[in-house]
């Protein structure tokens, strides 16, 4: 028996399986109870004798478009028209938040039957709208019965599997690279450069980015915030000790998202989604899709750099136009966060109005830690008890899966594919023992999907042509980057290797200029394949909840490096010296770069620079000149 | 994986479906292009350039596609004219409306017409 093996046979794995939450339950009986009504107020018309139109309104008022079957003749034509456009304004409340859409639908059209009724209504009409209520109740019925016979299926296939595949979880997850040897490799770097390229243009343009909608996965926010993880963890790993341009890159993110074209969604959504004509402050009801993320994203920046400008009152600013702007920083925007959470009753709470994500969820608790890394404060041990208990409560499945989407109004369900292997990483940052349950269920689901591929190395076979979320196009780039970014994360390499093939050999992978890409994925694609690519066991999780030691924070830093003339593949102190590796982004030769936090007018010995010793100025700067000549190690010490 | 709302694209994606075979049927399923935001490089002008929107087929196929809906409206069109045309008061249609009215006014109290 291996040590695995006896491990696993201790672990007790927890069934997760459930049903129905009561804050679930109380919603979907409200919701029966206002159908019941206005299907009975729908009735009376007919029930009582009055006019054809207020009939024909009433039946209206059973199903969308019913009403013109009640009118009858070519009207009738209008039912499935009606039908059509009643799921056209389901796409427009889940795209946008557009609560008022179906309701417009449902209810305008049932006004516009009464109006267009005669004399009579067609007496088929009632019986006909009854049978399509039924057949349609009776459809979604026999699936959602379907899927719990399924899922109670597979929540018992998780339990024959899962402690054996914890505890093989629990061991890799348990080996932490070690931070004395990190270094960033030539691919890594020219990873990296796909991020600073874009990040490093002026704020306010966008070559580089899908400029699509701004409403869902391809919004330019995501993209930023993806692409500001990918920096942050390059930082947190390797480079803790370099500002210059990586600071001015993530700076840069940060700062585009505050421009209206990226958060402006909100005056919209608000408007029609929260009939809130006034207030569109996007930090303060709902829109956990912002402040969740974007309060995980400037925390980690504040974490790794030590820059603490973001805590400064008005820093986050949003500006609408000349005369109105609402004033934020990181601590108001995570503190929109948690007042939200105050008062959610699902525990959770929604990004689009009405529409509560777990996944952006999970974001906004991780928003929670990384405050408290940055500022000292005890949001987890406050907020994350409750937060699980309504996740297990209200936002779990038969199969022990967490459900991806539920309508806060009406408590239902929506399918959304988001899997064990999305949340996990992210669950790591703040409920590390959950997250590895995830990834024990992730692990061995993905596992068939593994086979050899022409040239005999490992490669990922997805089903479908696969969506890229972040340009809505077929693909499985995002897919294959996720799979590896959570198989890194719990030191799972040979998956990530995997993902990483399946990356390389389907989608597009070009090295233009020193720069690697994905051409056949999006921007958002291509932001997190750089994440996934820098990443080693536990990365993502120290980046947001533990970042660099106090001495490393105190010590010196390359201040100053031009790009992508030098690419910095380490930057670490010890509090005292500074261990750089830096590789030429263009042709060999000599480079002057800047240090900064030294002791003022301190004596420093130089190895792999063209002098050995330095003194540093009255305010603790220095330059130094380094001949670069492909991996160029340089060393700095205070001299004893 | 990513964020909120992909099934806003898968839904909005059936609906189109119908629509995307037709067009795949005419024209060829789309080929896959680089993602031109992706191919993007500091040198280059900040913001891709759009694709101008031409039919990648010859006009023989649109005209195809253009007799096909006309068909099918004409078409449409005719058969419901001839059927309401036989509906008259011995048809099978007549009939059933016939019972069904009945009922109705069975069930609300009021006298059959």
């Amino acid at each position: 028996m291996t040590a695995i093996e006896a491990h696993s046979a201790q672990i007790a794995f927890p069934d997760r399986s459930n049903r129905k939450g009561p804050v679930t339950a109380a919603r979907q009986r409200r919701t029966a109870i206002i159908y019941g009504a206005a299907c009975l107020a729908g009735a009376l018309p007919l029930l009582l004798g009055a006019s054809a139109s207020w009939q024909a309104a009433g039946i209206g008022l059973w199903l969308p478009g019913g009403g013109f079957l009640a009118v009858g003749g070519w009207a009738s034509l209008l039912f499935p028209v009606t039908l059509a456009l009643f799921v056209l304004s389901l796409v427009a409340w889940f795209w946008a938040g557009m609560v008022t859409a179906p309701l417009t639908v449902w209810l305008g059209s049932a006004a516009a039957a009464g109006l267009m009724a005669g004399e009579t209504i067609w007496t088929g009409g009632p019986f006909v709208a009854v049978a399509c209520v039924a057949a349609i109740g009776l459809t979604f019925h026999g699936r959602t019965l379907r899927a719990r016979r399924d899922g109670l299926a597979k929540a018992a296939a998780r339990q024959a599997f899962a402690p054996a595949s914890l505890a093989e979880v629990q061991v890799r997850a348990a080996e932490i690279p070690d931070p004395a040897s990190r270094e960033m490799s030539p691919e890594d770097l020219s990873a990296l450069r796909y991020l600073l390229d874009r990040a490093l243009q002026p704020i306010d343009q966008w070559g580089g980015f899908d400029v699509i909608d701004q409403f869902q996965p391809a919004a330019l926010r995501y993209q930023l915030n993806h692409m500001g993880f990918g920096l942050g963890v390059s930082q947190s790993a390797y480079t803790p000790n370099f500002h210059g341009y990586l600071g001015q890159a993530q700076r840069n993110l940060i700062d585009k998202y505050r421009l209206r074209k990226v958060w402006g969604y909100w005056v919209y959504e608000s408007c029609w989604g929260n009939l809130n004509f006034s207030n569109w402050d996007p930090a303060a009801r709902d829109n956990i899709m912002l402040t969740g993320w974007f309060g995980m994203h400037v925390g980690q920046y504040v974490l790794n750099s030590g820059d603490r400008r973001y805590l400064e009152p008005g820093s986050l600013t949003f500006r609408l136009d000349k005369t109105t702007a609402y004033a934020h920083d990181f601590n108001s925007v995570v503190g929109s966060v948690k007042t939200n959470y105050d008062t959610a009753e699902f525990g959770h709470f929604a990004c689009e109005p009405n529409w509560i994500y777990p996944i952006c969820n999970h974001y906004g608790m991780a928003a929670l830690a990384v405050q408290d890394a940055v500022c000292g404060t005890d949001n987890v041990r406050r907020y994350l008890p409750r937060w699980l208990d309504k996740m297990d409560e209200e936002f779990t499945d038969e199969s022990g899966s967490i459900i991806g989407l539920r309508s806060q109004h009406t408590g239902l369900p929506v399918p959304f594919p988001v899997g064990e292997a999305g949340y996990a990483p992210f669950e790591n940052v703040f409920a590390p023992e959950r997250a590895r349950e995830l990834w024990a269920v992730a692990r061995r689901e993905i596992a068939p999907a593994i086979h050899d591929g022409p040239d005999g190395r490992p490669r990922i076979s997805l089903p479908g042509k696969g969506l890229d979320t972040g340009n809505y196009k077929s693909g499985h780039a995002f897919a294959f980057a996720a799979i590896m970014v959570g198989a890194r994360e719990f030191g799972d390499d040979a998956i990530a290797q995997a993902a990483q093939n399946s990356l390389d050999a389907d989608c597009g992978r070009e090295v233009s200029g020193g720069v690697r890409r994905y051409v056949g994925g999006s921007n958002d694609a291509n932001a997190y394949a750089v994440l996934g690519q820098l990443m080693r066991t536990g990365d993502f999780r120290r980046s947001f909840a533990q970042g660099p030691s106090a001495e490393t924070l105190r010590g010196p830093v390359l201040e100053d490096a031009a790009y992508p003339q030098v690419l910095v593949a380490r930057a670490v102190s010890d509090g005292e010296g500074l261990d750089l590796v830096v590789y030429p982004g263009r042709d060999d030769g000599p480079q002057t770069i800047g240090l900064a936090r030294l002791r003022p007018g301190a004596d420093y010995t130089v190895s792999g620079a063209t002098t050995d010793r330095i003194v540093a100025s009255a305010t603790g700067t220095a330059d130094l000149t380094v001949m670069l000549r492909g991996r160029t190690a340089v060393r700095l010490a205070p001299t004893v | 994986m990513l964020a909120c709302c992909a099934f806003a694209v898968f839904l909005l994606s059936q609906l189109l479906a119908p629509f995307a075979w037709v067009r795949d049927r005419l024209w060829g399923a789309p080929r896959a292009g680089p993602n031109t935001a992706v191919t993007w490089s500091p040198g280059d002008a900040a913001a891709p350039a759009r694709r101008p929107f031409r039919l990648r087929a010859g006009p023989r196929r649109a005209i195809v596609l253009i007799l096909l809906l006309e068909t099918v409206a004409v078409g449409g069109s005719v058969a419901a004219a001839t059927l309401v045309a036989r509906a008259d008061a011995g048809s099978v249609e007549r009939r059933l409306e016939r019972a069904l009215h009945d009922a109705v006014c069975r069930a609300t109290g009021r006298t059959p017409s």
